[in-house]
């Protein structure tokens, strides 16, 4: 592309900070990014190769390692240079990143091998490095493949002893791992299905399946571990040991609703765990409230890992990176704007539209020019943003008052009343049906509301209307574990059964009202549109079902202390719903002109997940330390909390045992440890507080050097015309004093740190130029060299 | 497939367009064009690994930016200038808008991301505004 060649220019590459960070582009100036055409700069590449050529006989190019030097980029280069010797450097092995280099692909190998480290001579750790630094190449598979095998061929590979082993076991590795990724892709669940539904609706429909599929593939391992540790061993107890077994209770349909009955005692609930020690094998003793605890304990820190790592790398990708809200609306549509995986032709007429539509919206707000709303206008918005929110929490406390008052009046009563068989279905599952019905209709009353409340974005308005919805959500399970633990752990006998099934039943009846209204809304709909015209298709609300999905999970969490097999239950749930719901898209709705950009939400989403994972979190642990377990059912009975148990028992039983235990656990309880250890963790999150300020603070100078890059060129153009007009103003380049004069005389770029080293430069360019006579004032394009 | 007939065998750009995958992209001529060895569209199976790899969803945010530098790069000269701006955009939107809106947008496109104010987005600016711009890697993805 680029007639002048400079691949020799990169042997200057300076080591400063910026690269060895591993986060910096390419600096090197002379690329051909610099140059726009050639043909601008035919006039250019002349000159240069005349002072190329005037320094090829002296052997090395320092003209153009002045020129480099003088350039308006590299003042901050250099200033930088100064402090980065002082900085740490990091020695990582991640490689620098290659930006494109659309002609230079030959000269790659070279800069790997110019970039390794000394010590990187090992097969090993070459291969491995080359891996990843080859990964980022943009050029064919086939040239990787040809660079990293005539880069590993030059290197020599271990003879014997470990570093042999080393190179052989990395091999093995290499190629395992290569067979399970293989093997993976065949176990990708739905992955079929998915294609079908991107190809119609796009990547924003599709995330809601994705999403399930992860909250689904986040269940099935975390069940697995307790259901060996926990729910195998009752079971093989309950068979073979001495446990007294209920009398039978027939079976009836009715029971998988109501989750009574045959399933009162069965190992669904926390009543079936005994709290005897079990000895299934002879000599070995398995205490089941350790294991209770410890397996609850486990299955609750395994999820915290997951969401926890999760929530954490979506934050880092959607508001770190892209820098929290983004200002660059016009290149986003573009550059983001169409949908790759879109294969349907309706699917793509559509997109078409909506992208239409966004260009329109914003050269709309563009032009209104942001109305400053008048005080009267911004006065009676305000005034009816406050009514609405009052009137949110007001429906707020509402929901919870009628969920209070249908549990005490009728939960309570109907478990009291079943002593005496009389109790009715209905009565059972009356508190679920109220409060999956206040969570469907609720929110409709905020979609009429938000019609009056203008918010300035659709977006907002999306926000605001998730987190009413969320926060009734969680207000009406607050209320009902407040009910629970404190109204009904105090009167009924076996409570943990009790709050168990009423969890049980939430979520049985939830997947009833998702299921039902799938049938109602979206299947209905799509009869009643064929029938009449002005009946349009349902559109799949994304967000409210990824709230329903949130919700569920959250039940399943808190359940899950109470009901150990509720995940199982949760899981199949799951299932149903993804097959439900992904006939009823691909018949009854159709897609949304509107266009959800779903990075942002995504995060939103797992936030609430991970918030509302904490709240269960903190109501189970609440109910582990300060509530008393029930006397006549559980693995704790005749204890006062459950907490108590382990330190009665075990923790007493273990200090008795080593003294040394003794020790640290003292130490361990003592306050001073525990203000050690708080301010150890503070002060980690200083420090990476101030990493992540440095960062922004680079990335700033980063953007300053982007910026001042492009001023070379306007610094280089200069230059050169400044130097052609003198010299074509002579006539002929001759060495005199009037030229040197015209030189000194020419005022560079006004760059305040580089105006005398500017001069001095021009002087040594002045001299280059002159240093041998040329007949001409341009110089001889013929020079081969 | 033997060695050698995966780079030899090439799969016309007729048949390519009419791939289900890209049957519905606007940009799916100019696809074939950069992932094939002769810039014609015909692509042999080792471009067409290429481009699927690319595609994916494993694919580092860099090769994935610059590819699409080269894919929007319609007349090829290493820069995104005016007229590959308003390529893409009449590709976007089916020419549906009007060209003193196109003229707009493509102008806020340019004072958005170009540093340098010299009228075209270089590699540089392009992948540091691409870094800013959270939803690429998830639209710029082909499920297979």
């Amino acid at each position: 592309m680029s007639n002048l060649d400079v691949s020799d220019v990169s042997g200057i590459k300076s080591e400063t900070a910026f690269h060895k960070s591993g986060s910096s582009t390419d600096l090197n100036p002379m690329s051909n990014e610099i140059f726009p055409s050639m043909s601008q700069f035919s006039a250019a590449s002349d000159e240069f190769k005349t002072i190329r050529a005037t320094n090829y006989f002296r052997g090395y190019d320092w003209s153009m390692a002045e020129l480099l030097q003088k350039l308006p980029s590299r003042q901050l280069e250099n200033v930088a240079d100064l402090a980065a010797r002082t900085l740490l450097r990091k020695k990582s092995l991640k490689p620098h990143r290659m930006t494109l280099r659309l002609s230079r692909e030959d000269s790659l190998e070279d800069d790997i091998m110019g970039s390794l480290d000394q010590d990187l001579q090992s097969a090993t750790d070459l291969s491995g490095y080359l891996d990843s630094a080859v990964r980022t190449f943009p050029t064919t598979l086939s040239k990787k493949r040809n660079i990293k095998h005539s880069i590993l061929v030059k290197v020599k590979k271990p003879e014997r002893g470990l570093p042999l082993l080393k190179y052989r076991l990395n091999k093995v590795s290499k190629y395992f791992m290569l067979k399970w990724r293989q093997f993976n892709r065949l176990l990708d669940l739905w992955r079929s299905h998915l294609l079908i539904i991107e190809g119609s609706f796009g990547t924003s429909v599709v995330s809601y399946f994705i999403f399930l599929k992860w909250v689904l593939l986040i269940n099935v391992p975390v069940f697995l571990f307790t259901f060996t540790l926990l729910v195998i061993p009752a079971l093989l107890y309950s068979w073979y040991g001495s446990q007294k077994l209920e009398d039978d209770v027939s079976f009836s349909f009715l029971d998988l609703f109501t989750g009574c009955g045959y399933l009162e005692n069965s190992i669904m609930y926390y009543g079936f765990y005994t709290n005897q020690t079990m000895e299934l094998v002879p000599g070995h003793s398995y205490e089941m409230k350790y294991v209770y605890l410890f397996t609850c304990a486990g299955y609750y820190i395994l999820c915290l890992i997951i969401l926890g790592y999760s929530y954490l790398r979506s934050y880092r990708i959607y508001y770190i990176e892209a820098g929290g809200p983004t200002i660059n609306c016009y290149f986003n549509i573009f550059v983001s704007g169409w949908d790759y995986g879109i294969t349907s032709n309706e699917a793509s007429q559509l997109k078409h539209k909506s992208l239409y539509n966004e260009f329109k919206e914003n050269l709309y707000s563009h032009h209104k020019k942001k109305s400053f709303r008048d005080k009267d206008e911004l006065t009676k918005l305000w005034l009816i943003r406050t009514l609405t929110w009052l009137l949110v929490i007001v429906m707020l406390t509402l929901s919870g008052y009628i969920t209070y008052f249908v549990s005490t009046e009728l939960s309570i009563t109907n478990k009291l009343a079943e002593e005496s068989k009389s109790y009715s279905t209905l009565k059972t599952l009356a508190m679920p049906i109220v409060l999956s019905s206040i969570q469907q209709l609720f929110p409709l009353v905020f979609s009429f509301l938000e019609l009056y409340e203008e918010y300035s974005s659709p977006k907002k308005q999306l926000y605001v209307h998730m987190f009413r919805a969320m926060a009734f959500k969680g207000t009406m399970l607050a209320v009902l574990v407040y009910f629970w633990f404190a109204v009904a752990s105090s009167n009924i006998e076996c409570w943990e059964t009790f709050v168990g099934e009423e969890i049980y039943r939430l979520v049985i009846v939830d997947l009833i009202f998702v299921l039902g209204y799938s049938f109602f809304m979206e299947f209905m709909r799509k009869i009643c549109s064929q029938r009449w015209e002005w009946i349009k298709k349902a559109e799949f609300a994304i967000a409210q079902h990824t709230l329903e999905l949130i919700y569920s999970q959250s039940l399943c969490w808190l359940g899950f202390f109470f009901a150990p097999l509720l995940p199982l239950v949760v899981i199949m749930k799951l299932v149903l719903i993804f097959y439900v719901k992904r006939f009823s898209l691909m018949n009854n709705c159709t897609p949304s002109v509107k266009s959800c950009r779903d990075s942002r939400t995504h995060t939103i989403f797992v936030g609430y997940l991970f918030i509302f994972f904490l709240l269960c979190c903190i109501a189970v642990g609440y109910s582990i330390v300060l509530i008393k377990p029930s006397n006549v059912c559980g693995p704790y009975q005749n204890y006062s909390t459950i907490y108590e148990a382990i330190n009665t028992d075990m923790i007493s039983r273990w200090r008795n045992d080593s003294p040394a235990f003794n020790e640290i656990s003292q130490v361990v309880n003592s306050p001073g440890f525990v203000a050690g250890v708080l301010i150890f963790m503070f002060m980690v999150l200083y420090y990476t507080r101030t990493i992540s300020i440095s960062h922004r603070a680079m990335v700033e100078q980063l953007q300053l050097q982007l910026i001042s890059e492009g001023k070379d060129k306007k610094f280089l153009m200069n230059l050169l015309n400044q130097v052609k007009i003198r010299g074509h103003k002579q006539g002929i380049l001759h060495p005199g004093p009037v030229l040197q004069k015209a030189l000194a005389d020419y005022s560079g770029p006004a760059t305040a740190s580089d105006a005398h080293g500017g001069k001095v430069f021009i002087r040594m360019v002045a001299d280059s130029i002159l240093g041998s006579p040329l007949p001409t004032g341009r110089s001889s394009p013929s020079q081969q060299y | 497939m033997s060695y050698n007939e995966s780079s030899m065998v090439k799969i016309p750009l007729d048949v390519l367009e009419n791939m289900p995958e890209l049957k519905e992209n606007p940009f799916r001529r100019r696809i074939c064009q950069v992932f094939s060895d002769d810039a014609t569209g015909d692509m042999a199976f080792d471009d067409f690994l290429d481009m699927f790899s690319v595609f994916s969803e494993a694919a580092p945010r860099e090769i994935k930016s610059a590819y699409a530098f080269k894919i929007y790069d319609f007349d090829g000269d290493n820069f995104l200038g005016r007229s590959d701006l308003e390529t893409t955009l009449k590709a976007l939107t089916q020419n549906s808008l009007k060209t003193e809106e196109v003229k707009f947008v493509i102008d806020q496109v340019l004072e958005e991301t170009d540093l340098d104010s010299d009228g075209m987005l270089s590699y540089i600016e392009f992948e540091h505004v691409i870094s800013r711009a959270p939803d690429f890697l998830t639209t710029f993805h082909i499920r297979i």
